[in-house]
């Protein structure tokens, strides 16, 4: 498989409300790869800043540095988006917000090849919304609906028939079925396999739910405070993740097995009730109770530490 | 869409005084076509009580009212309409202009805005009629600048709160140009708020309309308009009190008209928009 | 199971809400109950009527909405048949409920420190504001709260969504409840910060003998803390039991379907995801029969007409559904 994407050293800083304090890095010197037909899974909790990176992967934020390189082409030298946009696209998290409430399902998912007049022809347009609505598995009555008479579900489809109508080669998933019930969920994971396998799409699987995560992805990364701090194939994480981050991650997330989950609280990794993220150091160096002075002075890199098995800290 | 009519439909307040502000508009405009006399007419009874020849008497040069009442209406409510609209058109423009693009573009837009509203838009009228020449209506073009800034403000904020939308930002990413954004989903998502306002703006307009007749700036005699009737049948209250009250009536009820129906169009939204 | 242990009873309960487009049935039978020092977790999706049964509990409902039937026995009292004043004095004291999004839920120009003692002295104006802030400082540091004294001064907004959550439960524990209702408390935190307030919660069932009601939509926060669980679908509560029963030996289509649509972490992806076939139901129109026929596989005549009775699956063991027998599970 060759490299569609390669992300360089990308950094995304805010500036903070109160005056004095340094601004804020969102992402903070992330470099990654993504190849044809991969999902790399992106996993963090909030605040850590994978939503940010996607939007600026594809330049929706504009990044403050670094390289996005897509088939060669680094993006962040190009003036004008317009032509490689159709090649990236985004779905976003809620489903009912990222729907123009005012418009019809069918001006929604036609959007995309009316702005770049890809079909220029009216019945041309009205058959590539119906395959499209068929590809997603919507039925074709829901062509003149509002988003508002659709479920969640439903509403999640539009949004990935939107994205395909302009011939995607890379999506964006943010947060996709999160906002989603469970009998949903594994409907729109699933759909997202298939489109996957039948258009051989790559999509950067942005979740804080691991189990979803690891399900669609090969090869997941671990983000804290805007920073990658452990990256290997998914079931490699699951079962031998090194970081401390990563581990306490893992054991948080409640198994659906009463036998499995009944331990008494104690033994973690580290402590949660934590403060800000230290500026200088690991940022995971406040709440690990493994840290040391080494790790408070100075930021740890991603070193390979197996086989395609990375993680950015000094006491693995 | 489909929700809105519907629930507008389902409002019966609504509905009659949208029905009540059409059979004005029908009447004023209908009515001296097939009268038998002109509004300018002079005949020889002055100050005649109704009759079957005059439905609404004379007035004091014997001209017959009805007629002027009419033709009035028509003077004052295409004044109430047009200046309603222009504000519209341009408040909303320059609305989406600040809301979309932001920066110093907004600031520079919106602090003239508010230099614009602090000045009285019955001054403002008074002022451009005097400059452009008296009595030819051009009073109509200051009470529609003086109602731009609600537009403005109430179009930019909306328009600041769209772009924030997740939609939005997937038009971008789809590759739509700003224009093109705007134009597709700005402005149909600002549009039903614009037409809340455009019947307050209207109802304002008249407002002034009338008072400028009253007080005699505006439209010239013989050309009657509702202020200006009202100003000529007060002094006769005591005699022909009909002379004073129907235009007086007249005003007050398509004001009247026209907040409820903006109230029928702010509720048909609100019901389409919220959800159980 | 001895009828000392149970202090909460729900039988029957029906309620609907008047909207203009309709009357929505959001809740057409819901049977369940919470032992002494027990948790009971009401799971399901959005739309089966797990809030509004825990707020109609609390006569917490909006203006629109009514009780229709059912009965609420906390402690021998009809909750359902109470006025808004002995409510009234029942809320926070002996009931008390905490909310998804804690840093809504505090008022934001209050202190911590008046929010707590004004929850204190509302229910007994005869503490002292001395003996209510000690008080106070003592219950946040059972929530684990590191500083208590430091917290008493902050405000809402300078505290993080876990740290306003520990305050909530700790302004609902301060007048010794006997039942916590907790509607979707971890839904809107960070899994890392939900690990901790479960724990908390635990922590609580297991040395202060508190009763909890549990609401939520995830299956792993009723494995690990739920002891008896109650799903609903459509405003019916489906299937009621022990956790063990629930997710060893579910008997409801619903359950089965749910528990295998469930991501779990070890799933390396090569199979699809099983995934429930259709779409929600309309709570205004519902179906004559079973409200999960629609989408359900074993799916006969008799679901789609005659509406399931309760079939008793034995120790507690309570399935809503035409294909189970006596005794035994619906087999997929």
């Amino acid at each position: 498989m060759s490299e569609l994407l390669s992300v360089e050293h990308l950094v995304k800083t805010f500036p903070t409300k109160r005056r004095g304090n340094p601004p804020v890095a969102a992402v903070n010197d992330v470099s990654f790869t993504v190849e044809e037909g991969e999902t790399l899974g992106l996993v963090g909790e909030s605040g850590c800043g994978k939503t940010t990176l996607g939007r600026s992967v594809l330049r929706l934020t504009e990044p403050d540095s670094g390289r996005i390189l897509y088939r060669g082409d680094d993006l962040m030298k190009m003036r004008d988006m317009r032509q490689i946009r159709q090649k990236l696209q985004i779905v976003f998290q809620n489903p009912s917000g990222s729907l123009d409430p005012r418009m019809h399902v069918r001006d929604t998912i036609s959007e995309g090849p009316r702005i770049h007049r890809m079909n220029i022809s009216k019945q041309e347009v009205r058959e590539l919304v119906d395959r499209l609505m068929h590809e997603v598995g919507l039925g074709s009555e829901y062509a003149g609906c509002y988003p508002s008479e659709l479920s969640g579900g439903q509403q999640q489809r539009v949004s990935i028939a939107r994205a395909l109508a302009v011939d995607p080669e890379f999506i964006v998933c943010d947060e996709v079925v999160s906002a989603l019930d469970l009998s949903y969920q594994s409907q729109i994971i699933n759909l997202l396999e298939r489109l996957q396998a039948e258009r051989k799409l790559s999509y950067l699987f942005i979740s804080h739910d691991l189990a979803v995560v690891r399900h669609i992805s090969r090869r997941i990364a671990v983000m804290y405070s805007g920073r990658f701090v452990e990256v290997a194939d998914a079931g490699e994480l699951i079962s031998h993740a090194v970081h401390p981050y990563t581990r306490m991650l893992l054991r948080s997330v409640p198994v659906p097995d009463p036998r499995i989950c009944r331990r008494t609280a104690g033994d973690s990794e580290g402590s949660t009730s934590a403060g800000q993220p230290s500026q200088t150091g690991c940022p995971f160096a406040g709440r690990c109770r493994r840290a040391e002075a080494a790790c408070r002075s100075e930021v740890p890199s991603l070193r390979e530490l197996a086989p395609g098995h990375f993680a950015a800290c000094f006491l693995v | 869409m489909k929700h809105n009519r519907r629930s507008f439909f389902r409002n019966p307040i609504a509905i009659t005084a949208l029905l009540i502000l059409v059979a004005i508009i029908l009447f004023c405009f209908i009515y001296p076509l097939i009268s038998s006399f002109e509004y300018w007419q002079i005949t020889g009874d002055r100050l005649q009580p109704p009759s079957p020849e005059h439905p609404l008497g004379t007035d004091k040069l014997g001209r017959d009212f009805m007629t002027r009442i009419a033709f009035g209406g028509r003077i004052t409510l295409s004044v109430a309409f047009f200046s309603g609209l222009i504000a519209a058109v341009v408040g909303t423009a320059i609305g989406i202009l600040c809301g979309y693009v932001g920066g110093s573009t907004d600031s520079v837009v919106m602090r003239l805005i508010d230099a614009l509203s602090s000045v009285p838009s019955l001054l403002l009228a008074i002022v451009l009629d005097y400059m452009l020449g008296m009595g030819r209506g051009y009073f109509l073009y200051g009470i529609a600048i003086a109602g731009i800034p609600p537009f403005a403000r109430l179009v930019r904020s909306a328009t600041l709160q769209i772009s924030g939308s997740a939609y939005i930002e997937s038009s971008r990413a789809l590759g739509a140009r700003p224009l093109c954004v705007i134009r597709e989903h700005v402005v149909r998502n600002v549009l039903p708020l614009a037409a809340i306002q455009v019947t307050t703006s209207m109802a304002d307009a008249l407002t002034i309309c009338t008072i400028l007749g009253y007080i005699g700036v505006g439209i010239n005699p013989p050309t009657p308009e509702w202020g200006a009737l009202f100003d000529s049948g007060k002094e006769l209250l005591r005699t022909s009190s009909h002379l004073a009250i129907i235009p007086a009536a007249a005003i007050i009820l398509c004001i009247i008209c026209l907040y409820l129906l903006g109230n029928g169009i702010r509720d048909s939204l609100s019901s389409s928009g919220g959800d159980v | 199971m001895n009828g000392q242990d149970i202090l909460l009873d729900v039988t029957g309960l029906r309620l609907s809400f008047r909207t203009p487009r309709g009357t929505v049935q959001a809740v057409s039978n819901a049977s369940f109950q919470v032992l002494r020092g027990e948790v009971t977790g009401i799971v399901g999706e959005s739309g089966s009527g797990k809030s509004v049964t825990a707020c109609a509990l609390l006569g917490l409902l909006a203006r629109n909405g009514t009780v229709e039937a059912g009965t609420a026995l906390f402690d021998g009292r009809d909750l359902l048949a109470l006025g808004e004043k002995d409510l009234r004095k029942l809320r926070g004291s002996e009931i008390s409920m905490i909310f998804q999004d804690p840093m809504t839920a505090l008022d934001p120009v209050f202190t911590i420190g008046s929010f707590l003692t004004e929850v204190l002295r509302s229910h007994d104006p005869a503490v002292s504001r001395r003996e209510a802030w000690s008080r106070s400082v003592q219950m946040l540091a059972g929530m684990g709260i590191r500083d208590p004294e430091d917290v008493m001064h902050c405000y809402p907004d300078s505290l993080s969504g876990g740290m306003c959550q520990r305050v909530m439960i700790a302004a609902a524990l301060l007048c010794g409840p006997k039942l916590l209702i907790a509607d979707e408390p971890t839904t809107a935190l960070d899994v890392t910060i939900q690990e901790e307030i479960l724990s908390l919660l635990q922590q609580l069932k297991e040395e202060n003998g508190m009763s909890i009601l549990f609401i939520t939509h995830d299956f792993g926060v009723v494995a690990r803390l739920c002891d008896r669980v109650a799903v609903m679908y459509g405003g019916f509560v489906m299937e009621y039991g022990s956790v063990e029963q629930i997710f060893y030996d579910a008997a409801h289509p619903y359950t089965q379907a749910l528990l295998r649509a469930i991501p779990r972490p070890e799933d390396d992806g090569a199979e699809p995801m099983a995934a429930l076939q259709g779409d929600p139901i309309d709570l205004i129109h519902l179906p004559e029969g079973c409200v999960f026929a629609p989408r359900c596989s074993l799916c006969c005549e008799d679901c789609l007409h005659i509406r399931p009775a309760a079939a008793d699956l034995g120790s507690g063991h309570v399935a809503v559904c035409h294909r189970i027998r006596e005794g035994g599970a619906a087999h997929v």
